[in-house]
């Protein structure tokens, strides 16, 4: 029943992950291609530095000095952060928001739950069978962005840590599974998909301007620490690889908190939505 | 599984949605190999005592046993045992139905088997995409997942809702034959002809409680049958005289015909009346179960519920 079930899922989101998978890869493949020409260009550094720390923030770099480098043009790592990393959990996280909402609700909308969990199968065991296989649909979409831009990079010869680019993928995999993790349990709550995907977009929302906004309020900048995405530095982690081990606590907390509610919600209630 | 006489046992069974209540203390026993149909209105309680049984929704208050296993603590179990057709259903539309099946198999081999013979049965084609399918072709295919595990209890919501005759016909066979092979089939249904041809008993249910259950034979034998009787020449028969016979009631007088309304047991009587007198034809039609069904349900008299049977119930 669980391949049957995974089989299935794969079949029917097959369009959509083609295309998100589509899109990011073209987005990779022109970051790394327009690099060369963007790096030339004198004043960049400068323009950067100009950018309201709020914006700079948007994109991951907390600090201009570290993606320039000592002639004040950009450096591979500080392109792609402030270019690519630091939207790449945003991008692929407003899909793991739209599946992780549609996860139960859509088939609870169309009457489908009624079939399948006629079947022998848990509950728990058909929502954890569906968020895993879409965990991993979201880990290859990731690698498929790694590879991408390992590939790129390896074309231009422009020298990157492999490491560093991997754990950067994986801090910003841990942030999307988290989003999706949350999108998931308001699926569960209210088995319907429009308003578990308005709700969860809102909070996502919410979340991503407190942490660009937090640093700037004064005696409020802890709130910054409230958001998953105050713990996703891109540029730290593509210049240093160092991974910051609180990060994998809250994203693993976060996801197995939410999955373990949704879980919860799931068996216990009614199958109305 | 247990060796349990009951296929079905509802004990004290409630759901309210909020301040509704769509399920009143349902205490329901259904036993193994019978065919019980369930009968009621949209909107009386029917689908909610399904989705109860079958443990998509909680009940409020009471409990429910399953072949003699309790559906909430036993339901991963039941499903191994039950099939089960929604109301309504729609699945997959990008699937094919043979993907469908195999989605519904559980990857048994022996579930594909039986679904392949049963579409074949009824004319489906398995390559076919759901989203392409009929009403009629979709109930089909959500008949063939319900059976294709072979079942010790089938629960069809509505199950020829879409229907064609020749289909209806033939799935009225195949209930049959799952009934030979000792299966229990519990279906819910508004038409009443079809609970009339293929259940053994009916349990009639009115705005979330249940009314009245019997076998449909005793079911029709409850209710008074009309009588119509023409003489060939004068016949003066008093409205005292006919009542002599228990029971009997004058419906209509006119020239040399009268109408009679005849409790069960009471025919006797009135054929000892008749007995002498010149009668030239006589027609006393059998019970039907929409008749009955209406005096159960609305607490109608027979003169209140004679005209315009739809044989569905809105």
């Amino acid at each position: 029943m669980k391949f049957a079930l995974i089989a299935v899922h794969l079949r029917l989101s097959m369009y959509e992950i083609l295309a998100w998978a589509g899109g990011l890869l073209l987005y990779a493949a022109a970051i790394v291609w327009i690099y060369p020409m963007v790096s030339a260009v004198e004043g960049m550094g400068e323009y950067l530095k100009a950018m309201p720390d709020q914006f700079r923030e948007m994109a991951g770099v907390t600090d201009p000095s570290h993606a320039l480098d000592a002639q004040g043009f950009f450096t591979f790592e500080g392109f792609l952060s402030t270019e690519y990393m630091g939207w790449f959990p945003v991008l692929l996280g407003i899909y793991a928001i739209m599946s992780g909402a549609g996860i139960v609700a859509r088939d609870a909308e169309r009457g489908a739950l009624d079939i399948i969990l006629a079947q022998p199968v848990h509950r728990y065991g058909l929502l954890v069978t569906r968020a895993i296989t879409q965990i991993g649909v979201l880990g290859v979409l990731t690698s498929g962005s790694f590879g991408t831009l390992l590939v790129g990079a390896l074309l231009l010869d422009e020298p990157i840590g492999k490491l560093n680019l991997l754990y950067t993928h994986a801090v910003a995999l841990g942030l999307i599974v988290s989003l999706f993790s949350f999108a998931t349990l308001w699926s569960t709550i209210f088995l319907r998909t429009s308003r578990a995907m308005a709700v969860a977009g809102l909070g996502t929302v919410l979340l991503y301007v407190i942490n660009v906004l937090a640093p700037s309020l004064g005696s409020l900048g802890w709130l910054e620490k409230m958001s998953p995405f105050a713990y996703y530095e891109s540029l730290s982690l593509l210049n240093t690889g160092d991974v910051d081990p609180l990060s994998i606590i809250v994203y693993l907390g976060i996801t197995l908190f939410a999955l373990g509610a949704a879980t919860q919600v799931f068996e216990r209630r009614d199958l109305v939505s | 599984m247990t060796n349990s006489p009951t296929a079905i046992q509802t004990f004290g069974l409630s759901k309210a949605f909020g301040d509704v209540l769509a399920l009143r203390d349902l205490d329901l026993e259904v036993f193994r190999g019978e065919v019980f149909g369930f009968l009621g209105p949209n909107g009386s309680g029917k689908t909610t005592t399904i989705r109860l049984l079958l443990d998509f929704i909680r009940p409020t208050s009471g409990r429910a046993e399953i072949l003699g296993l309790d559906t909430r603590k036993h339901a991963f179990e039941l499903r191994r045992q039950v099939g089960n057709l929604p109301g309504d259903f729609l699945i997959y539309p990008q699937l094919t139905i043979n993907a469908f099946f195999r989605l519904c198999s559980g990857g048994r081999p022996e579930g594909m088997r039986r679904a392949r013979d049963l579409a074949d049965r009824f004319g489906l084609d398995l390559k076919r995409k759901v989203g392409t399918l009929s009403t009629g072709n979709r109930q089909k295919a959500g008949l063939v997942q319900a059976l294709m595990h072979d079942p010790e209890l089938v629960i069809l919501d509505e199950p020829t809702s879409g229907l064609d005759p020749l289909v209806k016909e033939e799935f009225y066979g195949l209930v049959d034959e799952e009934k030979g092979r000792g299966k229990t089939i519990f279906l819910s249904s508004h038409v009443l002809s079809e609970i009339e041809q293929i259940c053994d008993r009916v349990g009639i249910v009115r705005e979330g409680s249940l009314i009245a259950v019997e076998e449909v034979e005793g079911l029709k034998r409850h209710k008074r049958r009309r009588m119509a009787i023409t003489f060939s020449g004068p016949a003066e028969v008093s409205v005292h005289e006919w009542q002599k016979a228990e029971g009997v009631e004058v419906l209509a007088r006119a020239g040399n015909r009268v109408e009679l309304s005849i409790p069960e047991g009471s025919v006797a009587g009135v054929l000892n009346i008749l007995a002498g007198l010149p009668v030239e034809d006589l027609v006393f039609p059998e019970a039907s179960l929409e008749k009955a069904f209406m005096s159960l349900y609305a607490g109608t008299t027979e003169e209140e519920s004679h005209d315009g049977f739809p044989g569905e119930l809105s």
